[in-house]
């Protein structure tokens, strides 16, 4: 990979060693995927996760005195303050890994977001054909397909090193020829926002890492949660990092105005039934509930003032533990219209810049739960807790049962 | 038999060890630390040790993260393979390489990596960009 002077002399050290590691890094990626240049990045995304590997890395940034030269937000870990709310008995270990996350984070100057749905709420400042290294793996299908922004499914390191730098290697989604449709699914139904995400399970099992489909058969555009749920659950049963929906997409629509869409393409069926049958394989657990998830992608305002209308004046049962993960901002929105109270009031515990998949939800493990997202289901079974996947109407029925039948 | 494979490497040392071939990807994260055995449900190599060995798969696997946090825990108990080898690299497995300092080679033809799924020794030369390979 080609480096111009400046870049080469922050790869030798003259910058600090943090600046230089990030370098390093970034070096090494170019020279494996065939990358020509570094090329400049608006926006990055830093999928932390808590874990010692991703944090060691970020400190030994950290302490050579690098710091993001882009917007550069996070992932969620989880919120301190709910260690009472959720009686969780964490050791040491676990603690001191959440605060050394805020600590590497504020020295890095990396802005705590928390929220795992960066990509809603930066349609004004991302414009087609603009540069981004973005880590948190069910991100990259909504910004490159949606919002025609460019961005590799990059790992937690590569993409806080990109911030760091301000630039990634040039090659995969950053270049037009990879971005070409290289095969059509054609579906044979409307599906619902649910479905959507039952269908990226599907797909995600059928597709090969470098695949761009091109997807036929829908025909309004789906709403941003079956969006960032179809994303996401690409990315849990494969590594799908861009689609096309015919008609309805930018990139697509420019190459059908071009008359540029490959022909002859291989195609893969899709049909309801398909779908109807992962949908009942994923509610098959029946019996009695302890916890309802949402949040995995976090939700979104309007997912949660869904739900407060479905609940009604109905409580949740009080054998379960109703937890929506959302981020700070969307929280705020709830606690000044008054949702917020309300939920509470309901049963409801809406937390902010919280994984599902952390250990303040030990009490939990190892009974049976329930939630809307196949992702959530994929990542707390690792933690011995088994749960039914539902729609969101039926969730929140189970929620208020405290059961599912 | 012994033979010179040029490839991509990224490591800042030389490295040796017997091959272990896996034929579905190995989750770092979901291997002990503590014996560096595979742990995975389902997993062919299930109870495999890779400490010390060449792994040899077709690609990594996992989300943004996880691959990270599995070689970086190997590594710190001293349990880590000699050499990661895979055929399709991805930006997760590259960080994970690079941040535990783990000799990693990819970039081979077709024929080069059937070769190597049937055992046998690899050595990296990390200067001369190339692995020795002694087949059983």
């Amino acid at each position: 990979m080609y480096l111009t002077n400046e870049e080469e002399k922050i790869l030798r050290g003259e910058e600090g060693p943090g600046m230089a590691l990030a370098m390093e890094l970034l070096v090494k990626i170019g020279d494996v995927f065939d990358a020509d240049r570094l090329i400049p990045v608006k926006l990055a995304h830093w999928g932390l996760s808590g874990q010692e590997g991703d944090l060691a890395f970020a400190e030994e940034l950290a302490s050579g005195g690098a710091k993001v030269k882009v917007p550069t937000t996070t992932n969620p870990a989880w919120d301190y303050e709910l260690i009472n709310e959720f009686n969780a008995e964490l050791n040491e270990y676990e603690i001191n890994l959440l605060k050394r996350t805020y600590e590497v984070c504020d020295k890095l100057k990396v802005t705590k977001s928390f929220s795992c749905i960066p990509m809603f709420g930066i349609e004004d400042k991302v414009k087609i054909g603009d540069h981004l290294a973005f880590s948190e793996s069910s991100t990259p299908p909504y910004l490159n397909s949606i919002l025609g922004a460019r961005t590799n499914r990059e790992s937690s390191a590569s993409a806080l090193a990109a911030g760091i730098i301000g630039k990634t290697p040039n090659y995969g989604l950053h270049l037009d020829e990879n971005r070409l449709p290289n095969l059509e699914v054609e579906i044979d139904f409307e599906p619902d926002d649910f479905e959507f995400g039952l269908l990226g399970v599907h797909l995600g099992n059928l597709l090969s890492p470098k695949d761009v489909p091109l997807i036929k058969g829908i025909k309004t555009m789906p709403s941003p949660e079956a969006l960032r749920d179809f994303g996401a659950m690409l990315n849990v049963t494969g590594t799908t990092a861009m689609y096309h929906l015919y008609r309805l997409t930018p990139e697509i629509i420019k190459l059908e105005n071009q008359n540029m869409i490959p022909k002859n393409l291989e195609k893969i069926y899709v049909e309801k039934k398909e779908i109807e049958d992962l949908k009942s394989r994923l509610k098959q657990k029946t019996g009695p509930i302890n916890s309802v998830f949402m949040g995995c992608p976090h939700s979104t305002y309007s997912e949660i003032i869904k739900v407060n209308q479905m609940l009604g004046n109905r409580k949740v049962s009080k054998n379960v533990s109703f937890i929506i993960c959302t981020s700070a901002v969307i929280l705020e929105k709830l606690k000044q219209d008054g949702t917020y109270s309300q939920l509470v009031m309901k049963g409801v515990k809406i937390v902010k810049d919280t994984c599902v998949d952390e250990p303040i939800f030990k009490q939990l493990e190892g009974a049976l739960g329930a939630t809307n997202s196949y992702k959530a289901y994929y990542y707390r079974q690792r933690r011995n807790h088994e749960l039914a996947v539902l729609p969101l109407k039926d969730l929140v029925e189970a929620a208020v049962k405290g059961k599912n039948d | 038999m012994i033979e010179k494979i040029r490839c991509k490497i990224v490591s800042e040392r030389d490295a040796e060890g017997e091959i272990i071939y896996s034929d579905s990807p190995v989750n770092f994260y979901l291997t002990d630390p503590k014996t560096s055995e595979i742990i995975e449900e389902n997993h062919p190599l299930k109870g495999v040790k890779i400490k010390g060995k060449a792994v040899v798969m077709p690609s990594g696997k996992g989300s943004a993260v996880v691959q990270i946090d599995g070689l970086y825990q190997l590594y710190m108990n001293g349990n880590a393979p000699a050499i990661v080898v895979v055929k399709d690299p991805d930006p997760v497995i590259v960080s994970a390489v690079f941040i535990s300092k783990v000799p990693f080679a990819t970039g081979f033809t077709d024929e080069q990596f059937e070769k190597l799924k049937k055992g046998g020794r690899l050595k990296l030369l990390h200067k001369e960009k190339e692995l020795i390979y002694e087949s059983l």
